[in-house]
């Protein structure tokens, strides 16, 4: 049984952003991006050894900076054999990117609260993936929990049956069937056509139509994320890239609306394969109360697209977007962290049923 | 015959000649009676304004005289009659201010009263607008499932309904096989 202070955290450790939601009212999320300085000068301008988020980003020509998670994954966590030192550092810059999490959430607690958490991962991440995950939180986080980040999702909306939440992320998107049990491999897709994907097809259909622009991923993934839509309605997106150095408005939104519809065949491939290997008779019920979570279900009509799309394939579909799409998983990884019991917590400390 | 004729042309003509004079002799005394008329009032008029303009001089006049006995009567008989009170007065003070003293203090605490009403109302509204604020940021919070520090000591982890509490020690029978394998 804990004594003293207890502080609940929910965190998905995402490949774009790392989502914290914690019980004493933190509730923040930092870009999954580490910087480290390049040398003695850099690590002067910045004062301080690692740099996190927003901040890594703009000084990253000062800093060597890492992104620790891939596909929903820590990187090199599937070659730790043949990567070690590689699988190695990025561990540790997994480890800081936690650390800071943890510690934007216990800013105003003291030293000795003990600290919870259920962190979500992949629907179909490996043994050995979550497994790193919980190495990274030891000496961070007191008692730990990994789960199923649609299956968070699900818990946090209360929604534990008959529903298929759609988690779409940067790295992956995650489909789960809820059927009032927990769900099993057979319930679970991961696919890996997300919006890191999305990002990729519309860096290469913009430089492909407009020959000579300046562009990287960085400048392609903040444009998405400022004009994201699939809709044929509403206004032109004209932004301004370099040509030769020179700023020059293009129109890019024919680009911005085929990449982002990239992503929708597959989800419906694999919304219809789950909906086809659940009972018939409740397969209906199910189509009708598709969830979208996750920071990519932000772009605009995505949910009337999909649901366009599972008309022609499926015959009809009813997709619905959570009210707060980034925070979902970290709302529902923290609303398991405060249910559990605290005989399951010292269960699993113990090892013992 | 024609001197007949001669005499009644001329008698004629004199006639008309008469009545022509006697119409202009006429139109012309009418003319001037009318002028003396219209002149005639108009001095009657300015006579008329001229008096009225006097009269409320007049009035004025007397009024401000009638007003200056007045003042000076009165200071007289205010000198006169202070003399007379204020021995008297004196004398009766300290009964008046003893018998006074209990309503002073009873309308001085009533006003204090009515006054720290007012200003109660105000530190009451400030407090309720204080705790409509809480309460919207704290519905905001339970909305996402957070509470305050406060409640965390009271955890409502026993209120978990059974489907929940099955849901929620399959996730612990996964984390430990995880942790086992």
């Amino acid at each position: 049984m804990a004594e003293g202070t207890v502080l609940n955290l929910g965190i998905d450790l995402g490949t774009s952003r790392s989502v914290i939601a914690c019980d004493n009212g933190v509730r923040t999320f930092v870009s999954s991006y580490v910087g480290y300085p390049k040398d003695a000068i850099s690590r002067k301008l910045m004062g301080k050894d690692v740099v996190f988020g927003e901040e890594a980003i703009k000084n990253r020509l000062a800093l060597n900076m890492r992104r620790p998670f891939e596909k929903g994954m820590l990187k090199y966590s599937n070659l730790t054999n043949d990567k070690p030192e590689e699988f190695a550092r990025y561990k540790a810059t997994a480890r800081d990117l936690l650390q800071h999490l943890v510690s934007l959430a216990k800013k105003e607690e003291p030293e000795d609260a003990i600290v919870r958490a259920v962190i979500g991962a992949p629907a179909l991440a490996s043994t050995q993936n979550k497994k790193t995950l919980i190495e990274i939180t030891q000496g961070i986080i007191d008692d730990v929990m990994i789960t199923s980040e649609p299956f968070a999702v699900a818990y946090g909306l209360g929604i534990l049956s008959h529903a298929l939440i759609i988690d779409i992320g940067a790295g992956t998107v995650d489909l789960c069937r809820m059927h009032g049990t927990i769900p099993t491999d057979d319930d679970q897709i991961t696919l890996t056509k997300a919006g890191d994907y999305i990002d990729e097809v519309l860096l290469n259909l913009i430089k492909m139509r407009h020959k000579g622009v300046d562009l990287s991923v960085n400048m392609v993934k903040r444009m998405k994320e400022e004009n994201s839509t699939i809709s044929d309605k509403g206004e032109n997106v004209v932004v301004h890239f370099p040509f030769a150095g020179k700023p020059t408005p293009i129109d890019v939104t024919e680009e911005l609306r085929a990449s982002c519809r990239s992503i929708v065949p597959e989800i419906v491939e694999a919304i219809r394969m789950l909906v086809a290997s659940f009972d018939p008779e409740f397969q209906d019920i199910l189509k009708q109360n598709v969830i979208l979570a996750g920071g990519g279900s932000q772009i605009g009509g995505l949910a009337r697209e999909i649901e366009h799309y599972m008309g022609e394939n499926l015959g009809s579909g009813k997709v619905t977007k959570v009210e707060e799409p980034l925070y979902a998983g970290a709302n529902g990884g923290l609303l398991l962290c405060k249910d559990m019991p605290d005989e399951y917590w010292d269960e699993l400390k113990s090892g013992k049923k | 015959m024609t001197g007949c004729k001669d005499a009644f042309s001329d008698i004629g003509k004199y006639s008309q000649a008469t009545v022509v004079y006697s119409g202009l002799k006429a139109g012309s005394l009418v003319l001037r009676t009318g002028e003396a008329i219209k002149d005639g009032a108009v001095h009657s008029a300015n006579a008329l304004v001229e008096a009225g303009e006097y009269s409320l001089a007049t009035v004025q006049y007397a009024g401000l005289v009638s007003y200056s006995i007045l003042k000076r009567s009165s200071q007289f008989t205010g000198a006169c009659a202070k003399k007379a009170v204020e021995p008297v007065a004196k004398a009766v003070s300290p009964v008046a201010k003893a018998m006074a003293k209990p309503f002073a203090l009873l309308a001085d605490k009533t006003g204090k009263l009515f006054a720290r009403e007012g200003k109660c109302e105000e530190s009451v509204k400030s407090l309720e607008d204080r705790v409509l604020k809480l309460e919207e940021r704290l519905s905001t919070l339970e909305k996402f499932g957070l509470r305050p520090k406060v409640a965390i000591a009271q955890q409502e982890k026993k209120l978990v309904s059974d489907d929940r509490r099955a849901f929620l020690r399959a996730v612990v029978e996964e984390n430990k096989l995880l942790r086992a394998s």
